[in-house]
């Protein structure tokens, strides 16, 4: 192979090793033999290019070229000439495919299955870094500037996977980078020339043996170095806890608001949090209802907890479910009402409406799906949308609820729960006591959560892990809507009620000519249950104090007492917006965080998010953490060490050996002549003549040691030995061998036990081994596979 | 002393402690040399053959005779010089007048304990006399094999090879010994010890047997039970293997020698009253089973290096495998 075949083919190999943290998007492996078809074009007919006379600016263009025509053969064989020759039916056939592909990505969310759009995509995009790559590292011969194509397609996926790469697509994909890096390094080195006469590459011979094939030394150190700093890369940020971002890992970045052009495509309900502490209110939406008391704007449910958090499932209806057909929702009775949305700067792919639509008249594609009570659009998004509809809110009274019965079978997937720990368990069987009928243990929950201690705040961290619930609803007390909903949800299911968690917004501010405003700081999420005859009814457990989250009437109704710090009627009579805000103090804190600590005022609650000006002393703690643990662990190791290897004897051969390991570490550790390999009886003369602090009653110890221990190792098996006093022997010894040391100079042997240190070298030592061993195998199998003629 | 004559096998205790009385009685003529007479006492319990070699007056012959005069059984003496015939050793069949057929005439090899004095003054032809008593201990005359009785031990004497009118030993010979043992000069106090006694007569004379023929081959029979760990084993064979490998030997150990090894160190051990081997009774018979044995490679005997070293730096080099045992039993118990 020479130099730039090397460097072309390590080239794609790093393209593909960047290409892996597609694994984290995908859900599937379906992607890899087409990406990897796609790489080896471009890497191939780039090669090629290079090799014939063709001038050299004419490879990326052939390159592409056939890029088209592989996928042109993949995905729109038939259409084309000759399955490879793209042609106007091809092509078309080729948008259509993409189109998908971009439809998927604003409707679902990562990973995304493997449909043949996003695919598609995939390899297109792919190839196109595989062709900068090879044009930047081979063409151009600037193997180190491929890493910004390389660095641009790992941190694209990343950032859309939902929690980030992991560190094996790192791993790869650094590797990959560096073994680019190294065929380019060596190329140049190789051009360098050789010495003559010296090295054995240089001497003529053809050789098919394996004999005196070494690997180069540049090379292997050049590995080892690149091995150790991804090494490095990975493990110091899961040691030091101020870092843990140093591993890339999915960021929850702001969807709806300013940057209209971004899309909907992850969890909703994770931005939330953005949505309200974001500091400035951003209109999304106006809304005009003929509903004297409007409800909530609801985009969907999210119905599967992972026992991390809800999420929603997979959205498919066909084209009959379009909405301009008619819903066939499920039936509810009440007054029909009217609503008018026309939605700004929003771009999701579900439809913000009321409760219950019974039928919406909307501009476009858009499909409802039964089961999740959601409009929504795989093919167009809401922004600048207007529509209409009808709904109906469901008004069932309390006393009619209580008759509700526990549903059938076909519910059975809003009740699946992950591990719940036992306290959460707890804590729901207590607070629904009380309570006989399915709505009681509804309200009841409700109302605990209502209740003191919990506390509206914004100062959360957004995760919400089974940890993070129980830690919610057992000791912070503190979070906002998306705790209190998926607690209430997840405590229903634990009560043996089907909820989900709903995602939308609040009515908004009304203004002067009964139209309300909906802004980014009225997103809200909010849980339902469900009920046999009444369908999935809202609840509402968070004690939002800007009146704008209410409770339904059918709880209130139940419930005599209102809870403090809740506000049924304040709806109407709230101020401007401006009011509003002041009565949450805490709003603005988490933006102003990066800039103005000064916004945290001292009653604040601190958040455990890092605070920036922390991180330099979380750094040093850490370090110092760090170094605490390195100067006690090897003493630590020893006494483990001890413990169990006596724990673990039980016969009588075993506690000899114990005593006799026991016997080496004492003696290593003291700094005592010990010398492995000799006969145990050799071993204790060495010993007995090193270390002068042994007396004639730790002679005797030995005696009875070394006995034991060849009663245990050389005679027959059964044969009785006497170790009753075995430890008790070590132990003396032990004391009588450190006996001789200076203070200063005992306290050092102990704290860093040097048997425990040489076994930590033994073990490098071993490392380094399979390392040489791997190195020289790779040696001989490239000699093998490449004999010398001459 | 009842006990010599029942046939229960020995207990172990009382195998050191018999053998122990054979030491005392051969010390009571040899002074200040324990080691040597214990090895001596060693190779007779390990049913083998020993072979001494030292300069001439240091007591080769004494220490043969006093080993042979403590056991009460049939002890022949064969003086080995240059017209020694194999007859003279093996036995002759002479025409007899009377019943007019041939009649074999036992040689000196027809007894309990032989003493070949001065062996290597024989030439190699009646040297290799011996090869099959030694090893399959039965003597073939005119095509008749006799059967040698046991206890059958050859105590042979030589003269360093150096030494004028000595003929060396064959390799094939050499091999069939279990050990070689150097006497060495005695201490100053021991040789004045040795000058006062051996003033008032021969202190041979005053040697009472301490023992007999039946009882050292009870004790043979309790050695042969001796247990050896397979680590020890392995240890020996690797020794063994070793000296194969040495760059300054053309001839290293041959099987039998493991097997000498082996047959010494539960000798050494019952000596001890153990009844299992240590790796260090190997690593003590080691030189003396070994040595005489191996031949050096041409660059070692130009540095003037001695078989004796080579095997020394043989036993640093091989590591003790003291610790396998252990792990070996606990994987087949989790198996």
């Amino acid at each position: 192979m020479t130099g730039r075949l090397r460097i072309a083919f390590h080239g794609g190999l790093a393209t593909f090793a960047a290409a892996t943290a597609l694994g984290s998007v995908f859900d599937g492996y379906g992607w890899i033999f087409p990406v990897l078809g796609g790489i080896a074009v471009v890497v191939v007919i780039s090669e090629l290019v290079r090799m014939s006379p063709l001038p050299a600016a004419l490879g990326p263009l052939l390159a592409a070229a056939g890029v088209t025509g592989y996928v042109t053969a993949t995905y729109s064989g038939s259409a084309a000439y000759g399955h490879v020759i793209p042609n106007g039916a091809s092509l078309h056939v080729l948008s259509t495919i993409a189109r998908q592909g971009f439809h998927d990505i604003d409707k679902l969310s990562t990973p995304v299955p493997t449909h043949q759009g996003l695919v598609f995509l995939a390899v297109v995009g792919v190839a196109a870094v595989a062709l900068v790559v090879d044009l930047l590292a081979v063409t151009m011969r600037h193997a180190a500037v491929a890493g910004l194509p390389l660095l641009a397609t790992f941190a694209l996926c990343t950032s859309v996977a939902k929690h980030g790469a992991g560190w094996v697509p790192f791993v790869l994909a650094t590797t990959g980078y560096l073994w680019l890096l190294l065929a380019d390094s060596r190329d140049r080195l190789s051009r360098w020339g050789r010495p003559l006469g010296l090295e054995p590459e240089g001497r003529p011979r053809f050789n098919w043996s394996d004999q005196e094939v070494m690997p180069s030394p540049l090379s292997v150190m050049g590995r080892r170095i690149g091995l150790s700093a991804i090494a490095i890369g990975v493990l110091v940020p899961l040691l030091i806890p101020g870092l843990r971002g140093g591993i890339p890992r999915g960021g929850h970045g702001l969807g709806i608001g300013s940057g209209s052009s971004e899309r909907f495509t992850v969890n909703p309900i994770v931005r939330i949090q953005g949505q309200l502490t974001s500091s400035k209110a951003v209109p999304l939406m106006s809304v005009r209802t003929s509903d004297p008391d409007p409800g909530y704007l609801r985009l969907t449910a999210l119905d599967e907890f992972d026992g991390d958090s809800f999420k929603p499932s997979v959205l498919r209806q066909p084209a009959e479910a379009q909405v301009s057909r008619g819903i066939s929702s499920p039936a509810v009775t009440g007054p029909l009402r009217t609503v008018q949305i026309a939605i700004g700067g929003l771009d999701v792919p579900w439809l913000p409406l009321p409760q219950q639509v019974e039928n919406v008249e909307v501009p476009g594609d858009w499909r409802y799906d039964p089961p999740s009570n959601t409009v929504f659009s795989a093919r167009v998004g809401t922004s600048g949308l207007s529509y209409a509809a009808q709904f109906v809110r469901p008004h069932p009274t309390a006393t009619a609820l209580e008759g509700a019965v526990l549903p059938d079978q076909s519910m059975a997937s809003y009740l699946q729960l992950p591990f719940i720990p036992d306290a959460v368990r707890a804590k729901t069987e207590e607070v629904t006591a009380d309570a006989t009928t399915p709505f009681d243990k509804a309200v009841a929950i409700q109302q605990f959560l209502r209740s003191s201690p919990f506390q509206y705040s914004l100062h959360v961290d957004a995760s919400d892990s089974t940890n993070a619930l129980s830690d919610f609803l057992l000791k912070t007390h503190r979070g906002f809507c998306q705790q209190y909903a998926a607690a209430m949800a997840v405590m229903a299911r634990l009560s043996g009620i089907p909820s989900r968690v709903a995602v939308g917004f609040t009515r908004g501010e009304a203004g002067t000519d009964g139209t309300y405003t909906v802004t980014t700081h009225d997103a809200h999420a909010w849980p339902e249950l469900y009920f046999g005859g009444y369908g999935w009814l809202p609840f509402e457990p968070t004690p939002r104090s800007d009146g704008q989250a209410q409770q339904p009437a059918y709880t209130v109704e139940q419930t005599a007492t209102p809870t403090p710090g809740q506000d049924v009627n304040g709806a109407n009579g709230k101020g401007a917006n401006g009011k509003t805000k002041s009565n949450v103090p805490n709003k603005l804190d988490r933006l102003n965080n990066d800039t103005n600590l000064r916004g945290v005022g001292p009653t604040a609650p601190a958040g455990p998010v890092a605070q920036p000006n922390h991180t330099r002393r979380d750094v040093a703690l850490s370090l110092l953490a760090v170094l605490l643990v390195a100067l006690i662990t090897p003493s630590i190791v020893r006494v483990v060490q001890r413990r169990r290897r006596w724990r673990r004897a039980d016969t009588p051969t075993e506690r000899a050996a114990a005593a006799w390991a026991e016997l080496r570490a004492s003696a290593i550790d003291a700094k005592a002549g010990w010398i492995d390999g000799l006969t145990p009886r050799a071993t204790v003369r060495v010993l007995r003549a090193e270390a002068s602090g042994l007396d004639a009653a730790d002679a005797a110890s030995l005696e009875r040691i070394v006995n034991a221990v060849q009663r245990a190792w050389y005679a027959r098996t059964g044969a009785q030995i006497k170790n009753d006093t075995l430890e008790a022997d070590v132990d003396d010894i032990r004391s009588s061998l450190f006996a001789d040391a200076p203070l200063g100079e005992r306290l050092v042997l102990k704290l860093w036990p040097r048997s425990v240190l040489r076994d930590a070298r033994d073990l490098t030592g071993r490392f380094a081994t399979v390392l040489d061993a791997l190195d020289v195998a790779g040696a001989r199998l490239r000699a093998r596979l490449r004999p010398r003629h001459v | 002393m009842p006990s010599r004559r029942s046939s229960a096998p020995l207990e172990f205790e009382d195998v050191a402690e018999r053998a122990a009385r054979i030491v005392d009685a051969v010390e009571q003529v040899i002074q200040g040399k324990n080691d040597a007479v214990r090895l001596a006492v060693t190779v007779m319990l390990a049913e083998g053959h020993l072979l001494i070699e030292d300069v001439p007056g240091v007591g080769k012959t004494m220490l043969a005779k006093a080993l042979a005069r403590s056991i009460d059984c049939s002890v022949r003496r064969i003086q080995f010089t240059p017209d020694l015939l194999p007859s003279d050793v093996t036995g002759v069949s002479v025409w007899n007048q009377d019943t007019r057929e041939f009649e074999f005439k036992p040689g000196a090899i027809f007894a309990n304990i032989v003493v070949g004095d001065e062996i290597n003054r024989a030439s190699p032809k009646t040297q290799s006399a011996l090869l099959e008593c030694m090893e399959e201990r039965h003597v073939t005359v005119d095509g008749t094999t006799y059967e040698l009785e046991p206890p059958f031990m050859v105590l042979a004497t030589q003269n360093p090879v150096e030494m004028e009118g000595t003929y060396p030993l064959p390799e094939a010979q050499r091999d069939r010994f279990t050990a070689r043992l150097a006497i060495g000069y005695p201490s100053p106090d021991a040789e004045l010890e040795m000058v006062d006694q051996h003033g008032a007569g021969s202190p041979l004379d005053d040697l009472e047997p301490v023992s007999d023929a039946l009882e050292v081959a009870k004790l043979t029979q309790a050695v042969r039970s001796v247990h050896i760990a397979e680590s020890v084993r392995r240890y020996a064979i690797d020794l063994v293997t070793a000296t194969r490998d040495n760059r300054d030997l053309r001839l290293g150990a041959s099987p039998r020698a493991t097997l000498h090894l082996l047959r010494t160190g539960r000798a050494a051990a019952a000596l001890d009253g153990r009844d299992f081997v240590l790796p260090d009774d190997v690593q003590t018979l080691a030189v003396p089973v070994l040595a005489h044995r191996l031949l050096l490679s041409a660059e070692a005997q130009v540095s003037r290096r001695t078989t004796q070293a080579v095997v020394a730096d043989v036993l640093a080099a091989v590591p003790v495998p003291s610790t396998e045992r252990p792990r070996a039993t606990r994987t087949r118990r989790s198996g």
